[in-house]
């Protein structure tokens, strides 16, 4: 009986303690830490050279075709999230970065990723680690609500976004989540890319991230209660299928309503 | 006929009840669901009724008159035979005529009870919102904000502390990028951080989409586009007044807070205010 109590005692000390550690806030980023190796500098050098520095330069301060690299938000993870999901190299500087293929395997975007921190002593964050099972769907649907629905739908689905500057319209196009990885989402929460704002931790802090990218993974594959999800598009598509299916069933209640009992329209000979 | 007629009582019958349970629920507090139900019953057994006495009880068939004929003067008692004969379902139907404009009568008293859920009069209430001088502002989890926690470019909605999700008080705190002159008095800002409200001047959407390459916000329902370094003019859209600018600045421990209430009212227009 002691032994058991003793036991008992103890584990819940155990998880008191566990309780009430603080949890480290800030960790290490994922797949660039320490120091680069010099094959992959050399690497990262001679990428940037070939198919970068044409717009942004040969010291990264950028041309009158492409932004300076070395200062802002520019940094691993934003280095890493335009090239991860192919935005970057760009055809023609005029257009908005989409995402596509990337030209580059792995190990050339971790050459550059490292390149660019190390050549141009880059300000803006490291890429961060997410780990989405620690995250809390719950938090992370708040995060989303608060922060990124506005712009990516309520759905994730992404949108359109149309400016009016003097008479000119201009539009911009609001990415989906489809083809994201949780380490994209973190990437872009933390350093805005495009006409995208930046979300610092003393906005949406690491908990919250990874919440927030577990959300969007839900996203990508969600329990559609009603059962029918109309491609998410929302009261469009929904207001399009009501019309469509409320009016039909409506005629048919008109022509009752206008149709004599016994005396259905004959054609006289 | 009799059939028929029966039927027709029975729906307005059944408009009636349902138009006096309508009362009865919202007298006892209202429950939308069944409310919702009884208001289509009232209105269905109306349209109901009054289709089945259209099929039912008026003359049916297929009626054809020459055009071109008209009647000599010895058919006139005739003719008004034939008019009265047509007339003679209304007119012998009392009870359903009744019924009807009873059901009628009834849906309309139940109408006239929801005018209490109007609620009260609001007063000054729109002039101001929860923003006080030396309240801190929070996000919605309740954390304060430090100048230096927000980078350039960083957008969130915040809220007075204490009144965490009130809906007037939601704003914006933008920071804007180092080339960019803050907009409004120089004391309304603190380094390049801005605050204006998120409630559009037009139909009082939240204003949540930002883009910080052109530094506009704009409103996912109209389209109304707000230019944050002129003041949040609106520059697209059907919104014509900027949002209301909250002037912030920082308390002893660095933490961003108002210093005052908005100087406007903030959302769209009201009676008084065109």
């Amino acid at each position: 009986m002691a032994v058991v109590a003793t036991v008992a005692l103890a584990a819940a000390i155990a998880g008191a303690c566990s309780y009430f550690e603080d949890p480290d806030p800030y960790r290490p980023p994922a797949s660039y830490t320490g120091r680069p190796t010099a094959e992959a500098l050399a690497l990262g050098q001679q990428l940037y050279q070939r198919d970068c520095s044409f717009c942004h330069g040969d010291d990264g301060r950028g041309t009158s075709q492409g932004p300076d690299l070395a200062t802002g938000e520019n940094g691993p993870a934003l280095t890493d999230f335009m090239l991860r999901t192919g935005r970057m190299p760009i055809d023609a500087p005029v257009e908005q970065a989409q995402a596509g293929t990337s030209p580059y395997d792995s190990d050339e975007i971790d050459a550059l990723v490292a390149y660019l921190d190390d050549a141009f002593d880059q300000p803006g964050p490291d890429i961060p680690e997410i780990d989405t099972a620690a995250g809390d769907l719950v938090e992370g649907r708040a995060a989303y609500q608060e922060n990124c629905a506005a712009c990516h739908a309520t759905t994730g689905i992404g949108g359109a976004m149309i400016a009016g500057r003097d008479g000119e319209t201009t539009g911009i196009f609001i990415p989906g989540f489809a083809r994201t990885s949780p380490t994209e989402v973190g990437e872009a929460a933390r350093t805005g890319p495009g006409a995208m704002p930046a979300f610092s931790p003393e906005i949406i802090d690491h908990d919250e991230l990874d919440g927030l990218a577990r959300y969007i993974e839900y996203l990508k594959d969600p329990d559609d209660r009603g059962g029918w999800s109309l491609g998410r598009f929302g009261p469009v598509a929904e207001g399009a299928a009501g019309l469509v299916l409320g009016v039909g069933i409506l005629v048919l209640f008109v022509r009752w309503v206008g149709t004599t009992r016994g005396q259905r329209p004959k054609e006289e000979p | 006929m009799n059939r028929g007629r029966g039927l027709i009582l029975a729906a307005f019958g059944a408009s009636m009840a349902a138009s006096i349970g309508v009362t009865v629920v919202y007298a006892l507090g209202g429950q939308p669901q069944i409310e919702g139900v009884l208001l289509g019953v009232a209105l269905g057994g109306i349209a109901v009724g009054l289709v089945l006495f259209g099929h039912r009880v008026l003359p049916g068939g297929h009626f054809v008159q020459a055009r071109d004929v008209v009647p000599p003067t010895t058919q006139r008692p005739e003719v008004a035979a034939s008019f009265e004969e047509g007339a003679e379902p209304i007119e012998r139907r009392r009870l359903i005529a009744t019924a009807f404009a009873g059901s009628v009568a009834l849906l309309g008293a139940a109408a006239v009870f929801p005018i209490r859920s109007l609620g009260t009069r609001p007063g000054r209430q729109l002039d101001h919102t929860s923003w006080r001088r030396g309240l801190r502002a929070v996000t919605n989890a309740g954390r304060p904000l430090r100048v230096d926690g927000l980078d350039p470019d960083s957008v969130v909605t915040v809220f007075p502390e204490g009144h965490e999700g009130s809906a007037d008080s939601q704003t914006l705190l933008i920071r804007l990028p180092g080339g960019i002159t803050p907009p409004g008095p120089r004391d309304w800002t603190v380094n390049g951080v801005v605050a204006f409200s998120k409630i559009c001047t037009h139909a009082g959407c939240p204003v949540g989409l930002y883009q910080t390459d052109t530094q506009e916000l704009f409103c996912p329902c109209h389209q109304s586009t707000f230019s944050v370094p002129e003041g949040a003019r609106p520059t697209f859209g059907p919104a014509t007044r900027p949002l209301p600018q909250l002037p912030i600045g920082l308390d002893d421990d660095g933490f961003i807070i108002a210093l005052s209430d908005y100087t406007e009212p903030v959302g769209p227009g009201f009676w008084n205010r065109p």
